[in-house]
C-alpha cells in the first residue's frame, strides 16, 4: 500500500504542536484542500495580473531573486526543487507566483523575506521552514505570514491574504496554480476535472509518495535531454 | 591520457550527431546559423533521424529548437523521393523534377483501413483495405482511397476533424480529406502482438509498447504515424505550391443525412501533415505539425490587416464569415458545401516556439530551394513541435507524468484541430494531452494512438 503521509521538508518529520502557529503548517493545509477545491468550483475568480507580469524577461538580477524565491519554496513546501521549478519549465509556475505575492504585498515585503531565506542557507530545509513559518511563535512577524500565504499558494493554487484571518482564499491564481497545486500531490490524487493519468489508473494503487516529488522522495520529474 | 579521453568524447559525441541527424552516407546541407558547434541543423537527408540531437544549451527555448530542428529533418526525410525499397532514394532529392514534387516515403507506408480489416483478418504490408466496388472501376494499384467512415465511427474519421467537431471546406466548397499511416516498425508491432483485432487485442495481456527510435543503435526508428490533411485539387489554385497525388475520393451512403455511395477520382493537395514518433527521449512520443503555407492567417494577421489576397481556407474579403467555426449541416462530402470554412490560426503558442519555428522554417525554406526553385517543400511550414519536459527514463513515461508535462502545452493544426484551438485543460487542442487518453477496443492504454480502437 502506498504512503499516505502529509509531506514535510526533507530531512525530518515535523514536530506536533498545538501552538495558534500550528494552523499554517502543511499538514493542516491539506485538511484546507477541500475548501480551496470548492472555492474554484464556486467561480472565486482568476487573476491574470501575476502571469502577464511573469511573461517579461527577467534581468540578471531577477533571475537570481526568482531562484531564491525557488529554494525558499522548496524548503517551505517540502517538495524536490525539481518539482517547484523544473530545469524546462513549461508552466513557470515560479515566475507566476512570485510576481503574485509581489503584486499582493509589494516587492519590498516579498525580499525582505527572501532575504530571510538567504541568511539561513546552510541549516536544513525543516530548519529553514520552521524559522521563516515562525512555527514556534504564537504571535508570528509580517513575513512569517506572508510565508504562510506562499505554502498555501503553492499547495492549492490559491492567494490566501498574510493579513487575513480568513480560511477562504481571495482568489485562485491562475488554471494552470489550481491544477498544479501540489496538495493533488501530496494527497496521491490529481485535481477534480483534470487528469493526465492514463486511461483506467483508477483500477490501481496510486504510486508511492515518492514518486511525486516530497522533498525525502528520489523522484518526482526530471528534464529532456 | 586525457588528452586521448577528450578526443574520444569529442569523436563519440560527432558520431552521435551523425547518426541521430541521419547524415550518414549523405553530404549535409546546413542553412541554419550556427551558434554553438554541437548545435542540430536541418539538412538534407533522406535518412529519418532516429531521436532528436541535442546541443549543449538545455533551457526550455533550446531545447525547443533541438526538436524543432528533428521534425523538419524528419520531414524532409519522410518526403523524399523513395527508392524500390520504399525508403529515401539517396541519389534524389525532394523536389529536384520536372514538376518540383515527388512521391513521397511516408506514402508508401501502411494506411490504417489496410490495418484493422473487417472480420479481423491478418493484414500484410502494403496491402490496400478493401476497395469498395463503386470504387473498383477506378482503381490502379498504389492509388490512395480517401474515404469517409460510418458516424459511429466518426472519432477521427477522415472527413470530421477530431472530436466530431466538424469537416472542413475550402474555399471553394471542397471538403478537406484525411488518412492516417503507420511505418513498418509500428505496423509489425501491431501484426506481431495481434493487435489488429478485436479478438487479439482482447487476448493480450501485457501493456502496449510501441518500439521507440534510439540515438544509440544506429538507425533504428521507431514507431511512426502520420496524419496527412487534403484538399480537393482545383482550378485556380497556385501552381507549384503544393504537394499533389491522384486519389479516390470515396464516401459510404448515409442515412442522416440521406445520401448515395459515391466514388470519384480526383487529384488532391496536401494541406496538413502530423508526424508523431516515438523516440527513445519521449515516451509520449515526439509531435510534429506542418501545414501548407497559404492555409489560414494569423489572428495577429487578421487584426493588423496584414493579409494575403488568397488563403486555402479564409476569405479575406469576408468581415461576416464565421470564424473557427463548423459548416451548417447537412456534410455531404461529394457535393460542394454552401459554406466555407473561415479559418484563423489563434495565438495559442508560447513566444519561444512561435520565435523558433519561424527561425526554423526560413532555414528550412531556403535549404529547399537550394535543390530546386520550383520545389513544392518550400511551400509548408512548422506550426510547432510538442514535446516531452519530464520523458521519464528508458523509453518509459514516469507514473505521476504519464504526459510528461509537454512543451508547447497546446498545440493545433488548422486543418486538423481547427475548431479546439484554446488554452484549457482536457478541451483544447494538445497531441500528447489527446493521445494520452488513447486506448485499446478492451479499454486498456493504447500507448498514445487511437488506431487500435479501429479493430474489428
Amino acid at each position: 500500500m502506498s504512503d499516505r503521509r502529509t509531506p514535510q521538508p526533507a530531512d525530518e518529520q515535523e514536530p506536533h504542536t498545538t501552538s495558534a502557529a500550528d494552523d499554517a503548517t502543511r499538514r493542516d493545509f491539506l485538511k484546507r484542500v477541500g475548501l480551496a477545491v470548492g472555492a474554484g468550483a464556486i467561480g472565486i475568480p482568476f487573476t491574470t495580473g501575476a502571469r502577464e507580469a511573469a511573461a517579461t524577461s527577467p534581468s540578471a538580477d531577477e533571475e537570481d531573486r526568482r531562484q531564491n524565491f525557488a529554494k525558499m519554496s522548496a524548503a517551505l513546501t517540502g517538495f524536490l526543487p525539481n518539482v517547484i521549478s523544473p530545469r524546462q519549465d513549461v508552466l513557470s509556475l515560479t515566475r507566476v507566483y512570485l510576481a503574485e505575492a509581489d503584486l499582493e504585498v509589494g516587492k519590498d515585503q516579498v525580499d525582505q523575506l527572501i532575504g530571510q531565506f538567504v541568511s539561513l542557507q546552510g541549516q536544513s530545509p525543516q530548519q529553514i521552514a520552521n524559522t521563516l513559518l515562525a512555527t514556534a511563535s504564537t504571535n508570528p512577524p509580517r513575513t512569517a505570514l506572508l510565508a504562510r500565504s506562499v505554502v498555501k499558494m503553492w499547495y492549492l493554487g490559491s492567494w490566501y491574504s498574510p493579513s487575513s484571518a480568513s480560511s477562504f482564499a481571495d482568489h485562485v491564481v491562475s488554471p494552470d496554480a489550481y491544477t498544479n497545486g501540489l496538495a493533488w500531490r501530496a494527497a496521491q490524487a490529481h485535481a477534480m476535472g483534470y487528469s493526465e493519468l492514463s486511461f483506467g489508473y483508477w483500477s490501481t494503487a496510486p504510486p508511492a509518495l515518492a514518486a511525486f516529488g516530497i522533498g525525502d522522495g528520489t523522484d518526482g520529474g526530471g528534464s529532456n535531454g | 591520457m586525457r588528452v586521448l579521453r577528450a578526443i574520444t568524447t569529442i569523436v563519440g559525441v560527432s558520431l552521435l550527431l551523425v547518426v541521430t541527424q541521419g547524415w550518414e552516407g549523405t553530404a549535409p546541407a546546413a542553412a541554419d546559423a550556427p551558434v554553438a558547434s554541437t548545435r542540430p541543423r536541418i539538412t538534407l537527408s533522406p535518412v529519418i533521424p532516429a531521436s532528436p540531437a541535442f546541443g549543449s544549451d538545455d533551457s526550455l527555448a533550446a531545447r525547443h529548437a533541438d526538436f524543432d530542428v528533428f521534425s523538419w529533418n524528419s520531414f524532409i526525410a519522410l518526403n523524399w523521393p523513395s527508392g524500390r525499397d520504399g525508403s529515401g532514394d539517396p541519389n534524389r532529392q525532394p523536389g529536384a523534377g520536372p514538376t518540383g514534387d515527388n512521391p513521397t516515403v511516408w506514402e508508401g507506408y501502411q494506411e490504417i483501413s489496410g490495418i484493422f480489416l473487417p472480420g479481423g483478418q491478418v493484414p500484410t504490408w502494403g496491402n490496400h483495405g478493401e476497395i469498395p466496388p463503386v470504387c473498383r472501376p477506378f482503381f490502379k494499384t498504389g492509388m490512395r482511397v480517401l474515404s469517409q467512415i460510418g458516424k459511429t465511427e466518426a472519432l477521427l474519421s477522415e472527413t470530421v476533424q477530431p472530436f466530431d467537431t466538424g469537416p472542413l471546406i475550402d474555399q471553394r466548397g471542397g471538403y478537406a480529406h484525411f488518412e492516417i499511416l503507420a511505418n513498418r516498425g509500428m505496423f509489425e508491432y501491431i501484426l506481431r502482438n495481434g493487435l489488429y483485432s478485436r479478438a487479439g487485442q482482447k487476448s493480450f495481456t501485457g501493456l502496449v509498447r510501441f518500439p521507440c527510435g534510439s540515438r544509440v543503435q544506429v538507425g533504428q526508428v521507431g514507431a511512426l504515424m502520420i496524419k496527412a490533411a487534403w484538399k480537393l485539387a482545383e482550378p485556380g489554385d497556385a501552381p507549384g505550391r503544393f504537394h499533389r497525388a491522384e486519389a479516390l475520393i470515396y464516401t459510404p451512403s448515409m442515412t442522416d443525412p440521406p445520401a448515395k455511395e459515391s466514388c470519384s477520382r480526383q487529384f488532391v493537395e496536401l494541406v496538413g501533415f502530423h508526424i508523431g514518433h516515438k523516440v527513445d527521449v519521449a515516451p509520449q512520443w515526439v509531435w510534429s505539425t506542418f501545414e501548407q503555407v497559404d492555409n489560414a492567417p494569423t489572428v495577429d494577421d487578421v487584426e493588423s490587416g496584414k493579409l494575403k489576397a488568397h488563403y486555402n481556407f479564409y476569405n479575406p474579403a469576408c468581415r461576416s464569415c464565421a470564424v473557427n467555426t463548423a459548416p451548417t449541416r447537412p456534410w455531404i462530402p461529394y457535393q460542394q458545401a454552401t459554406t466555407p470554412s473561415q479559418a484563423v490560426r489563434m495565438g495559442i503558442l508560447p513566444k519561444f516556439a512561435v520565435t523558433s519555428a519561424q527561425a526554423r522554417n526560413g532555414a528550412a525554406a531556403a535549404l529547399l530551394a537550394t535543390v530546386s526553385g520550383k520545389s513544392v517543400w518550400q511551400y509548408y511550414e512548422l506550426i510547432s513541435t510538442q514535446w516531452p519536459t519530464d520523458p521519464g527514463s528508458g523509453c518509459i513515461a514516469r507514473s505521476t507524468a504519464p504526459n510528461g508535462n509537454p512543451a508547447p502545452a497546446f498545440l493545433a493544426n488548422t486543418t486538423l484541430e481547427l475548431y479546439v484551438q484554446g488554452s484549457t485543460a482536457n478541451v483544447s487542442s494538445s497531441c500528447i494531452g489527446c493521445h494520452g487518453n488513447a486506448a485499446m477496443t478492451t479499454g486498456a492504454a493504447a500507448d498514445f494512438t487511437y488506431m487500435l480502437q479501429r479493430a474489428k
